[in-house]
């Protein structure tokens, strides 16, 4: 293992000036740097130095870290490399392209939760709202005192990389001609009631408010590893093999080799590793591959975790119209330490919002001929919930069922909420709560939010941040990782995405991945 | 796999209760007048096998809920428009949580097409190009 002198010998600031945004046309890409799977029919043998598997938050970052210390990288993406002007308006064909199992991905338990994955170039970065949180300070002390990870989880290793993320990808609070109504109402209703409102800092470079966040930025705006650090990489060196899912890692005498992969034109691609296997493949790919591969710590699929949300809906006087403005802009943490729940704007294109507006046959459409006065927010829970990852039947699975713990904190966020709608001047609010009416229109009735059951099952559940499954400890009983980032069971064979983290962390975790994947892979580069 | 004859009507009895023509001035589309066949066709292709099966579960337990939700043998698409509002109604406030998902999964379907045509786009959000892009 790497000593800890060693580690802050190591570069902690990128030396590089921003590269900018990659314009997303394929011919300013190094020759022969992309190998679309479609293309590999019989089986092919490439070696490197690392192999990378995943192109999204982690992935892309550590591929880039390590291309740029001069290592002979392959990236290994499952889905296709979706382009900016490919990107549509309509939902459906994102799903079909972008999602994994086309949108239709269900978590398994008490309830069934969507949860909404990326699988594309940039993975969950292309298709999310480019939100940018660090890492709290309570949760670095969490992790510290309850997972022993805090030699390597702390402050002096990932503020640098917080540093270095916020100035590669230009991160900054979204801008006030671009808000839109949906994030300017919650803000009204927030400071009418003497709620801290914030404006979300993004990921973007010229956003214009169209608010396809989860279909792809039209505009190329929003900053995704598809932009960034997978193109950079490519740049330094790397090569990237789209549309190839990888297998199984291989390994021998106790060290990791290389990677299996296939490819959507049913070939074969074997890519060794001199040096390493980096695996950011999310946290419920990574778990598995981990098994495929043959490990068999018991940690491997435990203690999944994750942000499960809801939504609530405020019918006003005004137009809001959730098509026009950020995606997602307004926030409130007021809540989360003290209630683990965080407040956010969320502005959901018809086809998803319809879902939640009550009623069938011509009720529905005369509510949906009224859209354009709907706005749309969530409740995102830091869940105590915990539970586990496996395959059945050669498909991915996760089990995971929320607490009635849980369910009161979505409660009390989703009354807050409604609090928020009514001081904005709603009308009308829409908890999609089972047994509620389907609109409440007073606030007096808000005590109904408060008496509904704890039970999962009254809810409508969506999970997005997941966290856990492979996490990371001294302890090889309880814990996949160890504190270089490698298996227990297996040298070289590193994990650098949210798989690691010993729990979830109560905000949006995009940048925490990012950071914790730079720093792993510069600590990597040294190592190996 | 390609849906079933029988399969189809009973999809098309159901998407035209849920998203039916004329019910609104301002929104006179239904949802019979897209390409339901080829988007649902589209759709189901693009699942694994289990959300396939969970969507075509979905619109053939609607379709014959009638005769559990109004103990009446037909199929929601033979129903008059009061009729289908009652046994809509039931699924939606049914007690028992498979049969509210099972509902809500037939109407986010329809959704995912309705919402998207840009007739429908046009009066929800002022305009809207959804159904062009989906064509394109």
């Amino acid at each position: 293992m790497l000593d800890l002198d060693t580690l802050h010998r190591m570069p902690t600031a990128a030396q590089t000036e921003p590269p900018g945004a990659f314009p997303d046309d394929p011919e300013s890409l190094p020759p022969g740097s992309v190998v679309e799977g479609s293309t590999v029919h019989g089986t092919e043998a490439q070696a490197f130095d690392f192999v990378v598997v995943g192109s999204g938050a982690a992935g892309g970052v550590a591929a880039h870290e390590l291309a740029e210390a001069g290592f002979r990288v392959a990236l290994v993406e499952e889905g296709p490399w979706v382009r900016t002007r490919q990107f549509q308006e309509a939902v459906q064909p994102a799903f079909k392209a972008m999602y994994r199992n086309g949108g239709g991905f269900v978590i398994q338990g008490r309830t069934f939760i969507p949860l909404l994955q990326g699988v594309c170039v940039g993975g969950g970065t292309t298709v999310n709202s480019a939100i940018a949180w660090r890492l709290p300070d309570d949760v670095y002390a969490d992790w510290a005192v309850r997972f022993g990870v805090g030699s390597v989880l702390n402050e002096r290793n990932l503020e640098p990389c917080f540093d270095d993320l916020e100035r590669l990808l230009e991160v900054h609070p979204v801008e006030e001609h671009i808000l839109g109504r949906n994030n300017t109402l919650m803000r009204d209703g927030m400071l009418k009631l003497g709620i801290r409102p914030h404006v979300i800092d993004r990921y973007a470079r010229g956003c214009r408010g169209s608010a396809r966040c989860a279909q792809g930025c039209p505009n190329g705006a929003k900053l995704s590893t598809a932009l960034t650090f997978v193109p950079w990489a490519l740049a330094k060196g790397a090569t990237l093999f789209t549309e190839a899912k990888v297998q199984r890692v291989t390994h021998a005498a106790g060290k990791a080799t290389g990677v299996v992969a296939s490819t959507s034109g049913k070939g074969t691609l074997r890519l060794s590793a001199r040096r390493g296997v980096v695996v950011a493949a999310s946290t419920v790919q990574t778990p598995t591959l981990l098994r495929r591969s043959g490990l068999r710590s018991k940690a491997i699929g435990e203690h999944f975790m994750a942000h499960p949300g809801v939504g609530l809906g405020a019918l006003s006087d005004d137009v809001v119209d959730l098509t026009k403005g950020v995606t997602q802009a307004m926030e409130t943490i007021q809540f989360r330490r003290t209630h683990r729940f965080k407040l956010e704007s969320l502005a959901l294109s018809p086809e998803l919002a319809a879902v939640r507006i009550p009623g069938f046959g011509a009720s529905l459409i005369r509510r949906l001929a009224d859209f354009r006065r709907l706005a749309v927010w969530g409740v995102q829970v830091r869940a105590y919930a915990t539970g586990k990852v496996d395959m059945l039947a050669g498909a991915d699975r996760v089990r995971y069922s929320l607490g009635p713990e849980d369910v009161r904190i979505a409660k009390k966020g989703l009354r807050t909420l409604a609090e928020i709608a009514f001081a904005s001047g709603a009308r009308e609010v829409m908890t999609g709560i089972h047994g509620l009416p389907e609109t409440i229109s007073s606030p007096d009735q808000l005590a109904l939010i408060d008496a509904a059951p704890d039970d999962p099952r009254y809810y409508m559940f969506i999970a997005t941040h997941l966290f856990g499954a492979a996490r990371m400890g001294p302890d090889s009983r309880s814990s996949a990782v160890g504190l270089d980032f490698a298996t227990h069971e297996i040298d070289k064979l590193f994990v650098v995405d949210s798989s690691v983290f010993p729990s979830n962390i109560g905000v949006n975790p995009q940048h925490t991945i990012m950071a914790v994947a730079m720093h792993a892979a510069r600590t990597i580069a040294a190592r190996c | 796999m390609k849906l079933l004859s029988v399969e189809r009507r009973w999809m098309h009895g159901v998407l035209d209760a849920m998203f039916p023509r004329g019910a609104s001035d301002q929104l006179p589309l239904g949802i019979m007048e897209l390409d339901v066949d080829g988007f649902i066709e589209d759709l189901i292709g693009s699942q694994r096998w289990v959300g396939a099966m969970g969507i075509r579960a979905s619109f053939a337990f609607v379709a014959l809920s009638p005769l559990v939700t109004l103990r009446k043998p037909a199929t929601v698409g033979r129903l008059s428009a009061e009729e289908k509002e009652r046994a809509f109604g039931a699924l939606y406030k049914s007690r028992f949580y498979v049969v509210r998902q099972l509902v809500m999964l037939a109407k986010a379907t329809g959704a995912m097409l309705y919402c998207a045509a840009p007739q429908a786009r046009r009066v929800m959000v002022g305009g809207g190009s959804g159904q062009e892009a989906r064509d394109a």
